[in-house]
């Protein structure tokens, strides 16, 4: 599991790639820090390079998503595969997050 | 736990001190061999060094002695010819050479000893006639002795009858210089050896002789000085095996068998060969009992000695033993202290060890506490002929974050399932939060959707980690069929209807997709609602059945599960618990010899 951050203007953008499942998400959860840290901003996770996601690692995105709720900000998910947007299909994650 | 049984800790740990010191002893030993050949090397050296030293400075100090007597012969008797070696004569000429008077001869006597004073005595004795004044068989002989710086002459007369005397007689027998046997000056208490030199005249006709005394305690002093060891003894006998030099002066010009400790001399007779041919060597020899000595000799072969060094091996290689005892302490103590460490590291992996035992035994205890919140008797509802109900749950771990439940109320089953986000404790914990809520709320509300967002209302509250748990529940009507359902964020389930015309088919609900319970509090949950038929099910699952993985990663899915599903009859499955069992056969064969990675769990609702 890998997770590149990048910033321009006022939008972060974090890519995930590989499978975000319980065994990285200890990982992942250190790796979206700068995340978590400017989350009054505009977010962008970038799933098109996303294998795999378990119910961990939606927790993790799920926390993400409510510190942006406290401090302003939002997130957007953006080119889930078919397999993850199934996942976030029956979990009711769209309907927390914006989709596009 | 057997690998902490006080035996195996004992046994392992002798089998290291066994180990270990056989380890030790090898590599000492081997070690400690070839010290000992350096060593034996060294000694060797050593000795022979220093046994070379003292016949060289032995040899040395009586061939000066030869020398300065051909010295004085040739130069005031006229003497001219001298053979090689010093072992011969000087000749002079007497038709051309006067000899000096008996005054002159004690005078240049007394120059000669003074000149050299490790010559404590000189005389000199002519033949008969040689002097006038001389008559009968002795002629005129004199001696002059150093005593301290001291000189004093003797004139040799009948009374002394020099001639018969070894000296004389055996250089004037063999024409030959002659080195005499060591032997005692009484009247001086030295042990002296002395040099004869013969004096010729025309024709090789005897003139004379000329003697010198040399006193060998000066040749024992050296001896004692030398020391390659500080119990070596450096010896010194002459042809006859008498001592000449010996740290012990009684036991001088006694024979070596005299002297019944000293054996050496006598342990090997190639060894005595060999002196009497004045030849060195170098022997291992036995002194007194079970002790060894090195013993190394050396000729000098002018006076027929033989220079002679021994060393008690003990002291050679003390060196040796003493790393050997010092080692064999280190490494007696190393082991000791490994046998310490080794326990104290035992204890400490006992210590751990059972801590570990006892959390996985309280582990054992939230997983019985856990299976003992789902329903697990089956027939479920033995009095309700309208019902046919089982669920299933394997833990992938001890314990696990799935759920299921059911139970009846006002003719009405309450049934749902669920998925904690995670595993392990905290999903376990999360698990039996909504389990209690779920049987709390349904309590008072009958409508799936007001349940769900009563319980996610209660856990998203400072839910700071997040956690969050897929749920489907439904509540069926027992009196008609009506199924009323709302799915926060689960799997859709599988629905079996039998058509009019008999025939069954299985079905993959198409329901609206609620938030997970927990995720954001506040939010509204839409339920929908169905009617079963008699003979038609509900069948819901976990992610553990359609996301099961092969050895290869691949996953069961969701065509498996359905078609598994479907084909279970066929296989002769008529109950709700025989379709569950069917399908986890099939789940367990897809898996193969896979680790199960996620909690299994599946729920059947038959309406008869």
């Amino acid at each position: 599991m890998e997770l590149i951050i990048k910033q321009s203007e006022d939008t972060y953008t974090g890519i995930l790639k590989g499978r975000l499942d319980t065994a990285s998400s200890n990982q992942f959860s250190r790796d979206m820090q700068p995340l978590m840290d400017n989350a009054d901003k505009h977010i962008l996770l970038d799933c098109s390079e996303l294998e795999f996601i378990s119910s961990s690692g939606l927790r993790l995105m799920l926390i993400l998503r409510k510190q942006t709720i406290a401090n302003g900000g939002d997130v957007t998910i953006t080119g889930a595969s078919d397999e993850v947007k199934k996942v976030f299909t029956i979990t009711g994650f769209y309907s927390l997050f914006n989709m596009a | 736990m057997k690998l902490l049984d006080k035996n195996i800790v004992l046994n392992l740990a002798l089998a290291v001190m066994v180990i270990g010191g056989l380890v030790f002893t090898l590599g000492f030993g081997i070690c400690l061999y070839l010290a000992r050949q350096e060593v034996t090397k060294e000694a060797d050296m050593k000795i022979e060094r220093d046994i070379a030293f003292v016949q060289s400075y032995m040899d040395g100090q009586l061939q000066r002695v030869e020398d300065v007597a051909y010295t004085l012969l040739s130069t005031k008797f006229g003497g001219s010819k001298r053979n090689v070696d010093g072992d011969g004569f000087v000749a002079i000429d007497p038709r051309t050479f006067e000899l000096p008077s008996e005054e002159e001869v004690f005078r240049l006597l007394e120059q000669f000893l003074d000149a050299n004073p490790q010559i404590c005595g000189a005389a000199i004795g002519f033949e008969p006639a040689v002097y006038p004044n001389t008559k009968g068989e002795y002629g005129f002989a004199a001696y002059v002795t150093n005593v301290s710086g001291k000189m004093e002459r003797l004139r040799l007369g009948e009374m002394h009858d020099y001639r018969k005397k070894e000296w004389y007689l055996e250089a004037a027998k063999s024409n030959k210089s002659y080195w005499s046997r060591p032997f005692r000056e009484t009247s001086m208490n030295k042990v002296v050896t002395c040099y004869s030199l013969p004096l010729h005249g025309y024709g090789d006709r005897l003139v004379g002789v000329l003697a010198c005394d040399i006193n060998t305690a000066d040749f024992r002093k050296k001896c004692n000085e030398i020391a390659p060891y500080p119990h070596a003894e450096v010896t010194v006998v002459d042809r006859e095996f008498r001592f000449v030099c010996h740290s012990d002066t009684s036991f001088l010009l006694k024979k070596v068998n005299e002297v019944g400790e000293y054996g050496s001399y006598k342990t090997d007779d190639s060894m005595r060969v060999k002196m009497e041919n004045m030849q060195g060597g170098n022997y291992l020899v036995n002194e007194g009992t079970h002790s060894e000595a090195f013993f190394h000799f050396c000729p000098i072969k002018r006076a027929g000695w033989t220079v002679s060094i021994e060393c008690p091996s003990s002291e050679v290689y003390s060196g040796v033993e003493r790393m050997k005892r010092d080692t064999t302490l280190i490494a007696i103590g190393s082991i000791l202290i490994m046998l310490v460490c080794f326990i104290w590291q035992f204890r400490h992996l006992q210590k751990i060890t059972i801590s570990k035992a006892s959390i996985e035994n309280e582990l054992k205890v939230a997983s019985n506490i856990q299976m003992g919140m789902v329903p697990k008797i089956y027939p479920a509802f033995p009095e309700c002929n309208q019902l046919d109900v089982y669920g299933f749950l394997k833990p992938a771990k001890s314990v696990g974050g799935d759920l299921y439940d059911y139970f009846i109320r006002d003719n009405r089953l309450f049934f749902c399932i669920g998925d904690v986000s995670g595993k392990g404790i905290p999903a376990s914990l999360f698990m039996t939060v909504i389990i209690a809520l779920l049987r709390n709320v349904s309590q008072s509300l009958d409508n799936p959707a007001d349940i769900l967002k009563s319980i996610n209302d209660t856990v998203s509250k400072g839910n700071e980690y997040c956690m969050f748990c897929t749920m489907f529940v439904g509540v069926l009507d027992l009196n008609t069929g009506r199924l009323d359902y709302c799915n926060g964020g689960h799997n859709n389930p599988f629905i079996r209807r039998v058509a009019a015309d008999g025939s069954v088919d299985v079905e993959m609900m198409d329901t609206h997709a609620n938030i997970s319970v927990g995720m954001m509090e506040g939010m509204d949950f839409i339920g929908e609602e169905t009617y079963l038929k008699q003979g038609e099910a509900i069948f819901l699952y976990t992610d553990g059945v359609t996301e099961a993985e092969d050895e290869n990663h691949n996953l069961f899915g969701d065509e498996n599960t359905h078609k598994s599903l479907a084909e279970a009859r066929k296989g002769g499955a008529r109950s709700v618990k025989e379709f569950i069992d069917s399908v986890y056969q099939s789940v367990a064969k897809h898996a193969g010899n896979a680790e199960q990675s996620d909690d299994i769990t599946m729920l059947m609702v038959e309406y008869k």
